[in-house]
């Protein structure tokens, strides 16, 4: 009895030393009053819709997080064309197991890139504002598919350099009870067979 | 895929007409069609041992994507795959065998085929096991995009790997794994390399009830890989990978859990010249999980965790370079506090950091999340129980850079659902449940701006059900939900005011039944109406010019109804014998839009013999 006491304290002082040394997990840090007046556009996900325009907002104004927000925490994304390109290529790593974690990462670089190089490069993100196939919507779950152009713009070329990635992208949502509509899969298609599409674009920064 | 399908059906026929003792096999098919997406699937497996100490085993599967687009070209996807290996026990301890493999895909102008044939030996002696094969590979690849759009390769496959586990210490378990693989093709070849070490070790008697004995285990694992491309550039990979975990009781109603995991993992591409790397990218993480679990009562589980990870993901000075460093702290409580009543809450609590200097921390940011949640059961009687649910999210995000900051936000749902189901008769049973749902979310830096983007979010609804059991086989069910929604701008006025913009009803009525005549057989037909009106709230000025009234005006924006009609016939004897047919039309209308028509099947089969 007494060896379990002691060994209680010793891991109750673990997870008190563990909360204070690792991570305060209650605070965040400090942060400045704004230079800009750029505000990031969220709408709450009470509809699958709210989820695209969540992630043409978040795309455009660049804010990693409201994109984060747009994600089930199982998301996968899938470009059946792409990866099967990559396969060819030897590179059947580049679209494997591509989960919320590799997303994020990748959306972080591209706005991290496209951030710091603003002067250089531009980014914009247009949706097709009629749908391909009317979106398929049940109680809990959403099938929404979302024609789109993705126009990369390099300002240092002369005469400026455009590449505009074309296609199809299938949203598949759910809905849970407090996080509202999240994306669970992502299936993107080129409008064109062979041609550069969102898939490609976001796999350079894998 | 014409080939392919040849030889599997040859191989069904040959199978199904042998009923030889020892002998499985099974299928499994699936068409679904929803919307413009047809999709097929199709797989046949198959094992036999023989009196002889041959077996061998077989599977076959293929499937097909149609996607049918408007105003471009249907969009074909199929991939296949033929899995065929053989083996002879020559001895307790040696097996030989072969094994032919292929796997084909193809996505419109892209086809691939991989086929690698060849033979293999298991070899088991003194808890040693050594497994090596060796084969032929070949590729096909066809690809219009390419300027030769035919591209093959052959070459020679070999793997070796060795399976250990010695006896170090009394009651552990040691394993250790070494393997290699090469695969000697013309233009891609790839050499890999593989190592894992397992330790595990009981810590006190194995009287746990739950199986969940204590114990410390160690596991590590490291990885190499070489790989050329066709472009002549070359790739190396490593990893390393250490997790340490381990569990111990203290006393008999309290547990502790620990966990860390630390993962390293790099990639450097080159071509062939030394010092020409083009690419390099390192990763590491770090875990670490801490869980005390302790029992109170015998009706109360109460459980604490803490969760700490590390991430670092670097480019070598790029300025996508970027550290996560995230800690949680979490808890769990269930409670059986009388035999009426039942309490389960959980509870989290967890920063998560960003930093990103190399961007000029224009991504640096903090995530908070707060997450709680609480279910109360209560049964008022023996036909009248109760449920109450309810919860409360925050997300809180901080941008460290001047330049982002007016981005900081804070976003708040609040949950709340009781319901309430009563058995009248044992035949009828009426259940009844509402919920309120509201989602704030408000900018540090933009509070007073009425065009902002702070805004609040209502729901709330309510739903009556009807059960009735006709008789043992037959179930009739009626509902009915009407939902309220509004949203609109918050304005900070020393408080927030809310303004509503725009609000929305709607009612569904859905009727269904269940018929189940026994042997796993049920039928169920349902049929759902829909109907949503949503409506505009702008701010109206009348009288004239002397005095002016600002009336607020509800205008209708939408109207939109749905009906949906659906059949379902099942056919369930277990996870491996079943036929599942379900279809369902569906018409819906909305206001400035064309009335939409849609049907979708579903179709499987399952049987293994």
């Amino acid at each position: 009895m007494k060896q379990s006491r002691v060994i209680f304290i010793l891991a109750s002082l673990a997870l008190v030393l563990c909360v204070l040394g690792c991570k305060n997990p209650f605070r965040t840090r400090k942060s400045p009053p704004p230079v800009t007046e750029t505000g990031g556009t969220w709408k709450t996900p009470s509809k699958p819709n709210g989820v695209v325009d969540n992630l043409f907002y978040a795309y455009n104004e660049m804010v990693v997080a409201n994109f984060d927000r747009c994600l089930c925490d199982s998301f996968r994304f899938s470009a059946p064309e792409d990866s099967a390109q990559a396969v060819q290529d030897n590179r059947a790593e580049l679209f494997a197991d591509w989960d919320r974690r590799v997303e994020l990462r990748v959306t972080s670089q591209i706005f991290n890139l496209l951030q710091t190089k603003s002067d250089s490069v531009s980014l914009e993100l247009r949706f097709d504002p009629d749908a391909p196939v009317p979106d398929y919507v049940t109680d809990s779950t959403a099938v929404l598919l979302r024609d789109y152009e993705l126009v990369i713009i390099d300002m240092k070329a002369s005469p400026w350099n455009t590449l505009t990635a074309d296609g199809t992208a299938t949203f598949h949502m759910r809905q849970t009870s407090l996080d509202w509509w999240c994306i669970h899969f992502w299936q993107d298609m080129p409008k064109k067979p062979g041609e550069y599409d969102w898939g490609d674009f976001k796999a350079q920064f894998r | 895929m014409k080939s392919g399908c040849c030889f599997l059906v040859a191989v069904i026929v040959l199978v199904l007409g042998d009923s030889r003792v020892g002998c499985t096999y099974g299928v499994r098919s699936d068409f679904s069609q929803d919307h413009r997406t047809y999709s097929w699937s199709f797989l046949f497996d198959h094992a036999r041992d023989t009196t002889l100490d041959l077996s061998w085993n077989f599977l076959s599967s293929v499937n097909s994507i149609v996607t049918k687009r408007p105003d471009s070209p249907d969009w074909w996807q199929e991939d296949g795959r033929i899995d065929l290996s053989l083996g002879h026990d020559l001895s307790s301890g040696l097996n030989l065998g072969a094994f032919f493999l292929q796997d084909r895909y193809s996505a419109e102008r892209i086809r691939s085929t991989t086929s690698n044939a060849g033979i293999s030996s298991e070899l088991r002696f003194a808890g040693v096991s050594l497994v090596q094969s060796l084969g032929a590979e070949f590729i096909e690849n066809t690809n219009d995009i390419w300027p030769q759009p035919h591209r093959s390769d052959q070459g020679i496959s070999f793997s070796q790997t060795v399976w250990l586990s010695p006896r170090i210490l009394n009651q552990t378990r040691t394993e250790i794994s070494l393997s290699q693989s090469l695969l000697q093709l013309k233009n891609i070849p790839i050499h890999k390399r593989d190592m894992s070490l397992f330790f595990s070790r009981p810590l006190g008697a194995s009287d746990a009830d739950d199986g969940r004995q204590d114990s410390i285990q160690i596991a590590y694992q490291e990885a190499w890989e070489k790989k050329r491309f066709y472009e002549g550039n070359i790739q190396r990979k490593s990893l390393r990978d250490l997790r340490v975990s381990g569990s111990r009781s203290i006393g008999p109603a309290m547990k502790l859990e620990a966990d860390v995991d630390y993962l390293y993992e790099k990639d450097r591409r080159y071509w062939p010249d030394p010092d020409s790397l083009y690419y390099h990218f390192l990763s590491s993480s770090l875990v670490a999980d801490l869980r005390l679990e302790r029992s109170l009562w015998n009706r109360i589980l109460v459980e604490g965790i803490y969760k700490y990870m590390l991430s670092e993901w670097d480019y070598l000075g790029e300025k996508s370079d970027e550290r996560m460093e995230a800690g949680d702290l979490g808890g769990r409580l269930s409670a059986g506090i009388t035999p009426a009543d039942s309490l389960y809450l959980s509870a989290s609590v967890g920063v998560t950091s960003f930093f990103a200097p190399a961007s000029g921390d224009f991504n640096d940011r903090d995530k908070l999340t707060v997450l709680l949640w609480g279910e109360y059961v209560r049964l008022l009687g023996p036909y009248l129980g109760m449920r109450l649910e309810g919860g409360f999210n925050q997300f809180q995000l901080t941008y460290m850079s001047e330049l982002h900051s007016y981005d900081n936000n804070h976003d708040l749902t609040y949950y709340l659902s009781p319901s309430f189901t009563w058995r009248v008769h044992r035949r009828l049973t009426l259940k009844q449940s509402y919920s309120i749902k509201a989602n704030y979310r408000y900018y540090d830096y933009q509070k007073a701006s009425e065009s902002g983007p702070n805004t609040l979010l209502r729901q709330a609804s309510s739903s009556s059900d009807v059960a009735y059991q006709a008789g043992e086989m037959m179930t009739f069910f009626a509902g009915y939900t009407y939902r309220y929604e509004d949203q609109g701008p918050l304005i900070w006025r020393d408080q927030w005011v809310q303004k509503i913009g725009f609000d929305e009803r709607t009612n569904t009525i859905s009727l269904w039944l269940e018929y189940g005549p026994g042997g796993g057989l049920s039928f169920s037909p349902k049929y759902t109406y829909e109907q949503r009106k949503s409506w505009n709230h702008e701010a109206l000025e009348e009288g004239g010019p002397d005095e002016t009234v600002v009336k607020e005006k509800k205008i209708l924006a939408s109207r939109f109804f749905r009906k949906l009609i659906s059949l379902t016939l099942k056919y369930l004897v277990d996870q491996d014998h079943y036929l599942y047919l379900s279809a369902a039309h569906r018409l819906q209308d909305e206001t400035k839009s064309t009335q939409e028509i849609a049907n979708y099947v579903t179709v499987s089969v399952a049987w293994a013999f």
